[in-house]
């Protein structure tokens, strides 16, 4: 992708390279997205956003590059060796993970919120400011999944409606499993459909709906789970946002799990 | 195994890139509220306005 060319050639082929790159950029923009709900209420604005410049400039195109664009060989390297590339369709990894990750490495930097942690232990939990806003945040969060894991494909011809089926079994089994697991609390219930749908991005091109329903439903479970127990995730969970750190992180993590399996059994 | 390496290697880039990153403006310029903003809430301390007037009813 080359700007500094005439607005006409920009426009060729009614403008794809720029459709692409602006779909690639709004990827690039999850990863400060991510971060910065984990960091939420207690990290300075100004070096969020030279962050931001640096994570959206260079560590993020870094891995996508090498993950979608063949970039250094690793692809190859992988293909040669163990006969498959590293498959993330929609970004459970690249994206999710990564944004997860790096908040993670941001909250040990920055510590706990102030009462986050009892003298005991225990963890007490925030309260979020607004459920009503929690859930119009995660729902349109949601509904927009759609499209983008569906044009993942990133061309008409490769458009699947499978993707789109496996992201919604995958949304309902983290709903479902967050709802029961976490026993009705809403930031639970709200934020499991995400976990879903986190999971299933990786391997929505290639699994069977039923697969992305349990794929969704294990996302849920796991993030309410970790949310809640300070010894599973111990110190490195250091705040409540940080459940979105889980949500990501481990959703990354399980999602390839799962995708392994599914794929053992298709083959 | 592909995965698994594919997926190792995009938590190893982003830890890194992430601790460089947030260690490096930490160094620099600090990258956390004092106090007394923690405690009054990123939205009265840096916008100067609250962000949920509800909120004073009492959670």
């Amino acid at each position: 992708m080359n700007f500094f060319v005439s607005a006409e050639t920009l426009a060729q082929k009614s403008g794809y390279d720029l459709v692409k790159f602006f779909f690639l950029l709004t990827f690039a923009a999850a990863i400060p997205a991510i971060v910065s709900g984990g960091i939420a209420e207690r990290a300075k604005f100004n070096p969020q956003l030279i962050a931001t410049f640096l994570l959206v400039g260079f560590v993020y195109p870094f891995f996508e590059g090498i993950t979608w664009n063949d970039a250094y060989g690793f692809q190859a390297w992988l293909l040669a060796e163990f006969g498959a590339k590293f498959h993330d369709f929609a970004g459970s990894v690249v994206v999710h993970a990564v944004g997860g990750w790096v908040a993670l490495a941001a909250v040990i930097l920055l510590g706990a919120r102030r009462g986050r942690y009892n003298k005991d232990g225990g963890i007490s939990a925030h309260p979020p400011s607004s459920i009503p806003f929690l859930a119009l945040g995660a729902w349109i969060l949601t509904v927009g999944w759609f499209g983008f894991n569906v044009m993942s494909a990133q061309s008409i011809e490769k458009i699947s409606g499978l993707v789109a089926v496996n992201s919604l079994m995958a949304m309902v089994g983290g709903t479902l499993v967050s709802l029961m697991v976490g026993r009705n609390d809403p930031g639970f219930v709200h934020n499991g459909p995400l976990a879903g749908l986190v999971a299933v991005c990786a391997g929505s091109d290639l699994m069977h709906p039923l697969g992305a329903l349990v794929t969704g439903g294990v996302a849920g479970g796991l993030f309410v789970v970790c949310s809640r127990s300070p010894k599973i995730v111990g110190k490195l969970m250091t705040c409540w946002v940080c459940g979105r750190c889980m949500v990501y992180a481990g959703r990354g993590a399980a999602s390839r799990q799962a995708y392994l399996v599914c794929r053992l059994w298709a083959d | 195994m592909a995965q698994l390496i594919g997926t190792l290697l995009g938590i190893v880039i982003a830890l890194v890139g992430g601790f460089i990153i947030y260690g490096g403006l930490k160094v620099v310029m600090g990258i956390r509220l004092d106090a007394e903003e923690e405690f009054n809430g990123a939205d009265l301390s840096i916008h100067k306005i609250s962000a949920s007037p509800e909120r004073e009813s009492g959670w």
